[in-house]
């Protein structure tokens, strides 16, 4: 995770992510939270509301209950007050039931419809009890007493017409024309059906009664009187068992259905708020474990997040300074740690390496600078212990020249004079050489394309009556590469290998030759200068590029053109060296830079 | 065309024949007669209605309503109505009330084809004559102004429709029983069924489901339950209130679709119950069963009453109504209710060989057989519960009664459904 940290993601991004996540989840836990405790509010209000609404249930079964009871004591005592607040309570009951929210939430709508429409069919029961009673009222109080009474004057009369000698059957009728009336109240009182019977056999004897008198216009009435009272108590008797049947069994019903409805509502309430309570239980339980888990989680995240943060700033950091403490020594074998990203530690880490880089070039230019200073010491001594030896000479020659100068050997001495000149010649060639050397890299210098196989072309023509005077065979292959060089100083190089071969190369039986070839790679080109002598021993091919070393002192030369060929190669970055020919001869090997390094 | 068929068809024609000629048209050129009809949903209804209007040429006002109601109005007022029809429990209250008027039996057209259960109160000789009020009972009207048995030449009500009832059970809720064997009355009180049972909310017909099945349970007996004393109705709603108290009952109700509603919302799965009701619920897939309990059926008459006030012109359409009632076509639209008519063979015409076979005879339908409404009531290979006409009408344990303790059972009543 570290090294995906370390490889994937900036520093920046790394710390911005840290706390971009570790917000995320605090916000997540937040949201949580929110949506727990919205919930939460949520049921609670749904069991406050269905509560409410239970209670409210209650209290409509009691309403109910007591609009039954109201209901009753209108029919049974005619209390119209009662009557009145069976309305009033209808009412408050319409005016409560259904259409809450907690019915919406409940989906109980045909359960209210349902109450509603037998409370609304009570009522209407109701009403038609209200205008039976009155109507058996009407005829109760008021008709039955007419015609009562109007029998009962009719009698009176008859008994005074007909005098005492009828007087027994008067007393008779006038006694059950008494009976109708308190039969009929019996009937009313008790709901008995015998007095029913009772009353209309006690009309029916009144009838046989009157029958025993001479019909006369009083008779007459009196039966029609009957008549009526009759058709009055049994039209009072049906509203009586209208009313009844209307309260006892239809009203009873829908009272009962009203009150079954609302308590099916109640248990449908009490059963939706217990599976709230329980879902609300779980939900606030599931949520908090989750809450805590979440919250436990944020906290492992948010301490390995830290941890793989800080390793990851604190191991390149530690890596580094470990680094630089090396580079601060002047180390340039110190290692770079790793690090493939482009952010501050980047950068650091790219210090590092171009800390080491200079470290790197210090330390070559200090090699350089030593192996200078030793090649100076060795020029220097070489310089002076050649260049010395021309003047040791000349001083040995010069003091027996004087010696027979004094001996007066004038002619001995002159010979010794020759001498003399020639160790002079050679210093002074010794000291061209040296200049010509140090010449290299300096002046003259400017590179261009150069087509070899033309360069070599004409050195090749203007050595031929040379190489023809040594009897040197010089072969230029065709193919040769156009390299990008100092055209005077590739040429010197050439001319230093002929040179060369031209003092050394002994072959009696093939005579002298330099075969001069080419091949390429991909970044150099490669020519070979092959030549068919004794070749060069493999302890001497890297001492030969040293200055004025010979292989053979006793071949003329100073011993600088080697090292002179091999400044101008350097100079040109590239190379020579002496390899083993094919045949036993020498290759010197050249090596230019294809043209992509100028 | 085949047998079937060719019964059908000239059933059907004998029957246009017999109507036609049976009903001199009753419309002058100047006017038609109206008669008002009260009455209940069973009868009342548009069909039979537009038939008679089309068949007598007169005009007829149908005015339908619940039982309490009708029975208010015709009773209290004679001039509401020329005829009434409900159900024979209700002629004492009638003719006591004094708002009807005895029947002339000698306009009556096919009096003598009424059968016996009607004129006598057994469909057959070994049939049991039922408590309570019987029709015969209450059919002739007496010197004396009383009802009895005794034929006279005036009755109190027109005998046609009638049938007889029990209770309904969900056979996916309870075992199916044996009719006449293990069905029983008892059933009602049955602890398994406790909370799931409903009876019809009417004092003189759900009262004697319960006195049935009290007495079945052997929780009481009656010196006659046709006509209880007050003493007995005590002891009976004593009983009654106590398990409603506990919550046996889920509760009484008003009206056939509520009957059906109960069962189908599954708050119930033993009721008293109107065949119309069965039939709607085995529509429905519920399997409804109509049982025949063992110890008899609750049988109800219909009964066509003329009002007092019905006279003339009314009068001689109300009895022309009367006749046509009786005619066959009626009979046999109603046997397509589950109800029987009084002379069931005027109606064979008009009924298929199936239909006869199912609805009087007791046989599997061998064909499907459609309702009032058209639509298929009854499936190839149904049998009606009970078995044939005779058969149910042989088992009557009690007719629909107005006992002499009507307004005390009413009161007895109220306290039972609230309790």
């Amino acid at each position: 995770m570290t090294n995906f940290l370390l490889r994937a993601i900036g520093l920046k991004k790394r710390i911005v992510f840290g706390y971009v996540i570790t917000g995320a989840m605090a916000f997540m836990i937040a949201l949580l939270s929110y949506g727990a405790f919205t919930r939460l509010s949520a049921d609670f209000r749904k069991i406050v509301l269905f509560s409410r609404r239970s209670a409210d249930n209650m209290v409509f079964a009691a309403q109910m209950a007591e609009m039954q009871r109201q209901a009753l004591i209108y029919i049974y005592e005619g209390h119209s007050s009662s009557g009145s607040q069976v309305g009033v309570i209808y009412q408050k009951m319409m005016q409560n039931i259904g259409g809450s929210e907690a019915i919406e939430q409940l989906g109980a709508k045909a359960v209210v419809t349902l109450a509603k429409k037998h409370l609304e069919a009570y009522y209407e029961a109701f009403q038609e009890v209200r205008r039976q009673r009155q109507l058996q009222a009407r005829l109760v109080k008021s008709e039955f007493r007419v015609h009562a009474t109007r029998g009962q004057q009719l009698i009176e009369e008859l008994i005074r017409e007909e005098g005492e000698t009828r007087l027994l059957e008067c007393t008779k009728m006038l006694n059950a024309l008494l009976q109708i009336e308190k039969n009929a109240y019996r009937y009313l009182d008790s709901f008995d059906g015998d007095f029913i019977k009772a009353a209309l056999f006690n009309i029916q004897e009144t009838r046989s009664l009157i029958g025993h008198f001479q019909q006369n216009h009083q008779t007459i009435e009196l039966n029609n009187v009957l008549n009526s009272y009759e058709s009055s108590f049994l039209e009072a008797v049906q509203r009586t068992r209208g009313y009844l049947y209307l309260t006892s069994v239809v009203m009873a019903a829908q009272a009962y259905e009203t009150m079954y409805q609302s308590k099916k509502l109640s248990a449908l309430m009490i059963s939706e708020s217990e599976r709230i309570q329980q879902q609300l239980f779980q939900h606030v339980s599931s949520r908090l474990r989750l809450l805590l888990f979440w919250t436990v989680l944020l906290l492992l995240f948010i301490a390995l997040f830290s941890y793989l943060i800080t390793k990851s700033i604190t191991i390149p950091l530690k890596r580094l300074t470990k680094t630089f403490k090396l580079l601060a020594s002047g180390s340039a074998d110190a290692e770079i740690p790793s690090y493939p990203l482009q952010d501050e530690l980047g950068d650091l880490t790219n210090a590092a390496a171009s800390f080491k880089e200079k470290n790197i070039a210090l330390r070559t230019s200090k090699q350089e600078l030593e192996r200078s200073n030793d090649e100076l010491e060795q020029f220097v001594y070489t310089v002076s212990h050649d260049l010395k030896s021309p003047i040791v000479t000349s001083m040995g020659f010069i003091g027996i020249i004087r010696k027979l100068a004094s001996q007066g050997k004038a002619e001995q001495a002159m010979g010794m004079l020759d001498k003399v000149v020639k160790a002079n010649e050679r210093m002074s060639q010794l000291i061209n050489d040296l200049l010509e050397l140090s010449r290299v890299g300096r002046i003259d210098m400017d590179k261009k394309l150069l087509d070899l196989n033309q360069l070599l072309g004409d050195f090749a023509h203007n050595q031929a009556e040379r190489l023809k005077a040594a009897k040197f065979t010089l072969t230029i292959e065709q193919g040769l590469p156009v390299i990008y060089a100092n055209e005077s100083r590739t040429l010197q190089v050439f001319e230093n290998i002929l040179s060369n071969g031209l003092k050394y190369v002994r072959n009696e039986k093939e005579g002298g030759r330099l075969r001069i070839s080419s091949f390429a790679d991909e970044q150099h080109y490669h020519i070979r200068c092959t030549d068919n002598g004794q070749g060069i021993p493999e302890e001497y091919r890297e001492k030969i590029f040293g200055l004025f070393y010979r292989l053979d002192v006793n071949i003329e030369g100073t011993g600088i053109g080697l090292a002179v060929a091999k400044k101008i190669m350097k100079f040109h970055n590239g190379d020579i060296r002496a390899e083993a020919g094919p045949n036993g001869g020498a290759v010197f090997h050249l090596t230019f830079p294809k043209m992509m390094d100028r | 065309m085949n047998r079937r068929t060719f019964l059908q068809q000239s059933g059907k024609l004998g029957a246009a024949a017999l109507a036609a000629t049976a009903f001199p048209r009753l419309a002058k050129a100047t006017s038609k007669p109206t008669i008002k009809v009260v009455g209940t949903h069973v009868t009342l209804l548009e069909s039979i209605r537009q038939q008679a209007e089309h068949d007598l040429g007169i005009n007829i006002e149908f005015y339908p309503g619940g039982d309490a109601e009708v029975l208010l109005k015709a009773s209290t007022d004679p001039t509401s109505f020329d005829l009434y029809e409900q159900w024979s429990n209700s002629i004492k209250v009638l003719w006591q009330a004094k708002t009807i008027q005895p029947i002339d039996i000698r306009r009556l057209t096919y009096w003598d084809e009424i059968n016996s259960l009607s004129k006598t109160g057994r469909i057959s000789d070994k049939a049991k004559l039922g408590l309570g009020d019987a029709p015969c009972n209450l059919l002739f009207i007496q010197p004396d102004g009383s009802f009895s048995c005794v034929p006279t030449e005036h009755i109190s009500f027109l005998p046609y429709v009638h049938n007889v009832d029990s209770f309904g059970y969900n056979a996916s809720v309870i075992p199916q029983g044996i009719p006449y064997e293990t069905e029983s009355w008892g059933w009602l009180l049955d602890e398994r069924w406790h909370g799931k049972v409903a009876i019809i909310n009417s004092p003189e017909i759900g009262l004697f489901d319960l006195a049935l099945a009290v007495r079945a349970k052997g929780l009481m007996d009656f010196k006659n339950m046709g006509n209880m004393s007050r003493e007995e109705v005590d002891k009976l709603f004593d009983i009654l209130i106590a398990h409603k108290r506990d919550g046996h009952f889920r509760g009484v109700w008003t009206s056939v679709p509520h009957s059906v509603e109960l069962m189908a919302s599954g708050e119930v799965v033993l009721e008293s119950m109107f065949s119309p009701g069965v039939s709607a619920l085995n529509g429905m897939g519920i399997p409804c069963i109509y049982a025949a309990p063992k110890e008899g059926y609750r049988a109800w008459h219909g009964v066509m009453c003329l009002s007092r006030a019905c006279t003339d012109e009314r009068q001689e359409a109300a009895y022309a109504f009367m006749n046509w009632w009786l005619s066959g076509w009626p009979g046999a639209f109603i046997a397509r209710q589950g109800y029987y008519i009084s002379n069931p063979q005027r109606s064979r015409p008009f009924m298929s060989q199936a239909e006869w076979e199912y609805w009087y005879e007791g046989k599997p339908a061998t064909e499907p057989l459609q309702g009032t409404d058209g639509k298929i009531s009854v499936r190839p290979g149904e049998v009606r519960t009970g078995g044939s006409y005779i058969k149910r009408f042989e088992n009557i344990a009690i007719w629909n009664t107005v006992m002499d303790t009507y307004e005390y059972t009413m009161t007895k009543w109220n306290e039972f459904v609230l309790a």
